[in-house]
């Protein structure tokens, strides 16, 4: 029972011994309180429950009608600098032009994300060398990068400030109004045959004097079911940290019910970067790899070469994945940005999407993040129609950052990541989309180009939550296994559902 | 023996006895309160986009002498300590500085009842429109302020639901002890930075409000995502 949002049982505990006694009780406390030195307003502060300080408030106050203390020279209240900024911020035309907020220094991507060492301190202590150890990753990175991919286009904004390719739209349209896309303005540069989503995707270049969006309105008014959108682009979402020694997949995934008998038949999707097929914990592996980039080639292999490692990997010694034996379907989308960052653009995962759903595959695992896309929705909306789980990370943008797609999307598995400590992942999306957590910091995974490290982000918590999902989809027949992973999951956090956690750490048992 | 030591209390004086079983009831009723957050750091680039259109951007800096930029690029700096009145700007219309004295970080790592005082010595100028800053007055005040922490709470704001603590801070009249201002900040550990700000000004009546709707990394903090997020408000 709460009076005010505040507790009064224990009151009318204490009442109910000697009620008059502790209504004069209460009010002894008062007088006694009231006579205290607390510096403060003609309000005394005192140490006691909000309760009883409400009632003060309400009951000693009797100077809120008094002139404002204008005159006095030591305090003025007038034009408090405090909010100086803040109303200049609501002005426009100052005399002062301070120019506009710098661009990023990074054009636009933002601080690179392939950012994997191995590292013994811990996150939370030692953020500067954590940004150190980006720099030194972000460098050799970028050159791998440019090593790898020749910058064969140019990056924008489109009107939500999401980046795009510059210049190029989307189109998914039946056969039969193919013809639309002959006005005037329109450059077909590419056309795809989507067999697996029934569908045709047209990659449409405008000239530079021509408006992407009225085009695309046009477009989308001539053939009422167009989809029509930019083509976004979208990052894999790893990151760097180092705590203590990392766990294996397997290991990492004990409180996960896993390992268990994992189905040999189940076929895995994997969309992301290629693979180092060369590496121990992949070279004997069922792995068939598709590569879907178009612009430029195909940038550094290291992202999908852990995921691929912790998905099925097996070096017959040290290593061992999750689900060895399973066949995995890699469709390579990543090339490099001409800032040096890895991308995937909208038209690359909607192509890999069907391709994927042509192989087979029983779950597709997506470790990567961006906006909100019209095709992308669409296949994705295709593919879970066919009964095809997705499964997406949700992003290492921040606790409080907007959400991110395809996991943002209703029908998509929404991943976080945890640490060892059962703490999320401090960087990891949060909203009311997050459906299930996973281990995603410091786990150990193959490197690119032998060896092993540790990984963190929620990348990596992905495929954890890909394996289950395919396995108790497999085992249960269901065409949809979330009910019954909701219903399995261990509840972190607060009770019940939270954006933090989602409905908890996934796990099969 | 509880027994006893309660007929004993209730004959020697039903007043005591009820206020101390008052007092002892609320202890116990309470729940536990541990530390919930230290102090924030912050990693450059990263931009607060609030519901009234405020957004600040932390540049760099270290300790208490941060770095930060509005919307239209206005830079002044600010503690660590948040809740202190910034502590240097300039603007068209004014600059100046201000110097803590006291300990305002008192009130870290956050627990209920965590105090801290401390007073706010403001130097500044004003001018007026084609004034010179030579030919502007110069201006110095003296402000006192108290803060404390509250409880922690789950708070619901457009950037979605955290846990928070209050950190309430008062300023007040060194004459008449009177407070004049009252700023409640709400401090969410997971964000890292307050998630709501409230603000009640005695002498005018005016309140006002801001919550935070987007935490932006450096990545995704370009003007036209800002503007983007914005308009929804």
């Amino acid at each position: 029972m709460r009076l005010l949002g505040l507790p009064i049982q224990p009151f009318l505990r204490a009442s109910n011994a000697a009620p008059w006694a502790a209504v004069a009780g209460m009010l002894s406390l008062l007088l006694a309180a009231s006579s205290s030195h607390a510096l403060g307003p003609s309000v005394n502060v005192i140490r006691v429950p909000d309760a009883i300080n409400l009632v003060l408030l309400v009951a000693g106050d009797d100077d809120l009608d008094e002139p404002p203390d204008v005159d006095e020279p030591d305090t003025p209240d007038i034009e408090d600098p405090i909010d100086e900024v803040d109303i200049v911020e609501d002005e426009t035309g100052d005399i002062d032009e301070a120019g506009d907020l710098d661009e990023p220094e990074d054009g636009g991507e933002g601080e690179p994300e392939e950012g994997e060492e191995e590292s013994g301190e811990s996150e939370e202590e030692n953020e500067g060398s954590e940004t150190e150890d980006d720099d030194e990753t972000e460098e050799a990175e970028q050159t791998a990068q440019g090593e790898a991919g020749v910058n064969a286009f140019d990056q924008d904004f489109d009107d939500e400030g999401y980046l795009t390719v510059s210049g190029e739209f989307l189109v998914l349209l039946d056969d039969d109004a193919s013809d639309l896309l002959n006005l005037d303005g329109i450059i077909v540069e590419e056309a795809y045959a989507l067999n697996s989503l029934d569908a045709s995707l047209y990659r449409i270049s405008v000239d530079e004097d021509d408006d992407v969006s009225e085009i695309a309105i046009a477009l989308a008014d001539a053939a009422g079911d167009a989809v029509v959108d930019y083509n976004h682009l979208y990052e894999p979402e790893s990151s760097t940290a180092g705590v203590v020694t990392p766990c294996p997949p397997l290991e990492c995934a004990i409180p996960l019910g896993w390992p268990n008998d994992t189905p040999s038949a189940v076929r895995i999707g994997l969309i992301d970067t290629g693979i180092d097929e060369t590496h121990p914990a992949l070279a004997n592996a069922n792995i068939h790899v598709e590569d879907f980039v178009q612009h430029g080639q195909a940038g550094s292999n290291g992202h999908g070469t852990a995921i691929a490692s912790i998905l099925v990997g097996d070096d017959g010694e040290i290593f061992q994945g999750l689900a060895v034996g399973a066949e995995l379907y890699v469709a390579s989308v990543f090339t490099a940005a001409p800032s040096g960052e890895l991308v995937a653009t909208a038209e690359s995962l909607v192509r890999a999407i069907d391709w994927s759903l042509s192989e087979g595959a029983g779950a597709l695992n997506l470790s990567l993040a961006g906006p909100p896309n019209e095709l992308l929705e669409f296949a994705i909306a295709r593919t879970v129609e066919r009964g095809v789980p997705i499964v997406a990370a949700v992003g290492n943008a921040g606790p409080a950052a907007p959400p991110l797609y395809p996991a943002a999307y209703p029908a998509v598995y929404a991943v976080t990541a945890i640490g060892p400590d059962l703490m999320v992942y401090r960087r990891a999306n949060r909203g009311a989309h997050v459906d299930f957590t996973a281990p995603g910091v410091d786990v150990l995974a193959a490197a690119a180009g032998g060896g092993y490290r540790s990984y963190t982000g929620t990348s990596f918590a992905t495929p954890f939550v890909s394996v289950i999902v395919a396995a108790t989809k497999d085992r249960s027949g269901a065409h949809d296994p979330r009910p019954l992973l909701r219903r399995q999951a261990i509840d972190l956090g607060r009770e019940g559902y939270d954006q933090t956690f989602g409905y908890g750490l996934i796990n099969i048992e | 023996m509880m027994t006893r030591i309660y007929s004993a209390a209730r004959q020697i004086s039903p007043f005591l006895f009820a206020g101390l079983a008052f007092l002892a009831a609320i202890a116990i009723d309470n729940e536990a309160f541990g530390q919930t957050g230290n102090a924030p750091s912050y990693e450059a680039g990263t931009t607060f986009v609030f519901d009234n259109g405020t957004v600040e951007r932390f540049t760099g800096g270290a300790g208490n002498e941060l770095l930060w930029r509005s919307r239209s690029g206005r830079e002044y700096t600010r503690s660590r300590d948040f809740f202190v009145p910034i502590l240097s700007w300039r603007t068209s219309r004014s600059q100046g500085a201000r110097v803590v004295n006291g300990d305002p970080s008192k009130v870290w790592p956050l627990e209920q009842r965590r105090r801290a005082r401390f007073s706010v010595v403001t130097t500044s100028r004003s001018r007026g429109a084609g004034e010179d800053w030579d030919e502007a007055e110069l201006n110095r005040s003296v402000a006192l302020w108290r803060c404390r922490a509250g409880r922690p709470q789950l708070l619901a704001v457009p950037a979605g639901e955290f846990e928070s603590t209050a950190i309430v801070c008062e300023r007040y009249s060194s004459s008449s002890m009177r407070v004049l201002r009252r700023l409640t900040w709400y401090y969410a550990p997971a964000v890292g930075h307050y998630i709501r700000r409230e603000e009640i000004n005695y002498s005018t009546g005016e309140h006002a409000e801001r919550n935070l709707v987007a935490a932006l990394p450096l990545a995704q903090a370009n003007d036209a995502r800002i503007d983007a997020i914005l308009a929804n408000y």
